[in-house]
């Protein structure tokens, strides 16, 4: 996606990847970082850096209204113990921008 | 004698969503599955909770494929890493069916959702069951653009596996419990395994099958749905 989207602005070398990384979108950064060095290889961003923002999930009791933090699976309210919960943030997985000549 | 000075890299944004393709993807399988009135259930399990077994039972109780003699008509999508076996017994019961061999994937997308619809080209007012990757984890996170999704255990898994699954069990309409015949056998506490079911998702709806004994609760859950697929 990085490097389409380099070329077709007209650009020959990525020199960091940006992503925003929600807390309940279901990716690891961790993961993700193993495969970007494998994937970056023979590309034009096979030296880039990988900037990952952490964007924080948040979970809304759809019983009580109340929002709670989340990372994945929420679990029940804490305040009236409901299991019906909308991810109201998180769920993003974004490439944000990409610094590249 | 000069230097060169590098160009500086800029910044450009983007913005855009990575997943964003499988859903457009869904979508698109969704929208032409709605078209045809088609009902089309996701179904995902463990690997051995009796997919492929219900699935048979269900299509010869049911349907007998494109034969037309049957109550339903069912169309099948296997998905597997590998092999061809699933496809192969279901062929036998006379249903169409395509198989999707993941490799080295652990679930299926909307791609192969996509491409495997086309290829089976199914009829107005089917049933399209799209039997998932065995694996309770991921294939919770991929919309294939169904109608309705289906988690399937087996009472030899254990009490606990919705809770360390939630996912799966979340974001599913109907939990079919298999093998129930079993239970003599085993330590399972039914009401346990469902009360952990409806801790993780209170709306979702609970039925019970086993091959010794009939599916009435299933079958009438496939007459609803198809019932309202068919209204709209």
């Amino acid at each position: 996606m990085a490097v389409e989207f380099a070329r077709a602005n007209g650009r020959h070398e990525i020199v960091q990847i940006e992503l925003d990384v929600g807390e309940c979108c279901g990716v690891m950064p961790e993961a993700l970082a193993l495969g970007f060095e494998s994937a970056r290889k023979g590309t034009m961003a096979q030296d880039a850096r990988l900037a990952i923002n952490r964007l924080p999930g948040v979970a809304r009791c759809a019983a009580c209204g109340r929002e709670r933090a989340a990372a994945g699976y929420a679990g029940p309210c804490p305040a009236c113990g409901s299991a019906r919960a909308e991810i109201a943030a998180g769920r993003e997985f974004r490439l944000k921008s990409i610094d590249a000549r | 004698m000069y230097e060169e000075t590098p160009v500086a890299a800029q910044r450009l944004i983007v913005e855009r969503d990575v997943f964003g393709h499988n859903d457009a993807l869904a979508r698109k399988n969704r929208s032409f599955l709605t078209g045809r009135r088609i009902v089309a259930l996701n179904l995902m399990s463990s690997p051995g909770s009796g997919k492929t077994t219900l699935l048979e039972r269900t299509i010869s109780q049911l349907g007998c494929g494109d034969c037309g003699g049957g109550e339903f008509v069912f169309c099948v999508i296997e998905g597997d890493q590998q092999t061809a076996n699933d496809a192969v017994r279901i062929k036998q019961t006379g249903a169409p069916v395509v198989q999707v061999n993941t490799g080295d994937g652990c679930h299926l997308d909307a791609g192969m959702v996509a491409r495997a619809i086309d290829a089976l080209d199914p009829r107005e007012g089917v049933f399209l069951m799209i039997e998932n990757v065995g694996n309770l984890v991921c294939p919770a996170m991929f919309d294939l653009g169904e109608t309705a999704r289906v988690v399937i255990i087996s009472v030899t898994e254990g009490e606990d596996k919705p809770l360390k699954y939630p996912n799966a069990f979340a974001s599913a309409d109907l939990c079919v419990i298999t093998k129930t015949d079993l239970l003599p056998y085993l330590d399972l506490d039914l009401n346990v395994l469902r009360d952990n079911v409806r801790t993780v998702n209170p709306r979702i709806e609970i039925v019970e099958t086993s091959s010794k004994s009939d599916d009435e609760a299933w079958h009438a859950w496939l007459r609803r749905a198809h019932e309202r697929a068919v209204a709209r």
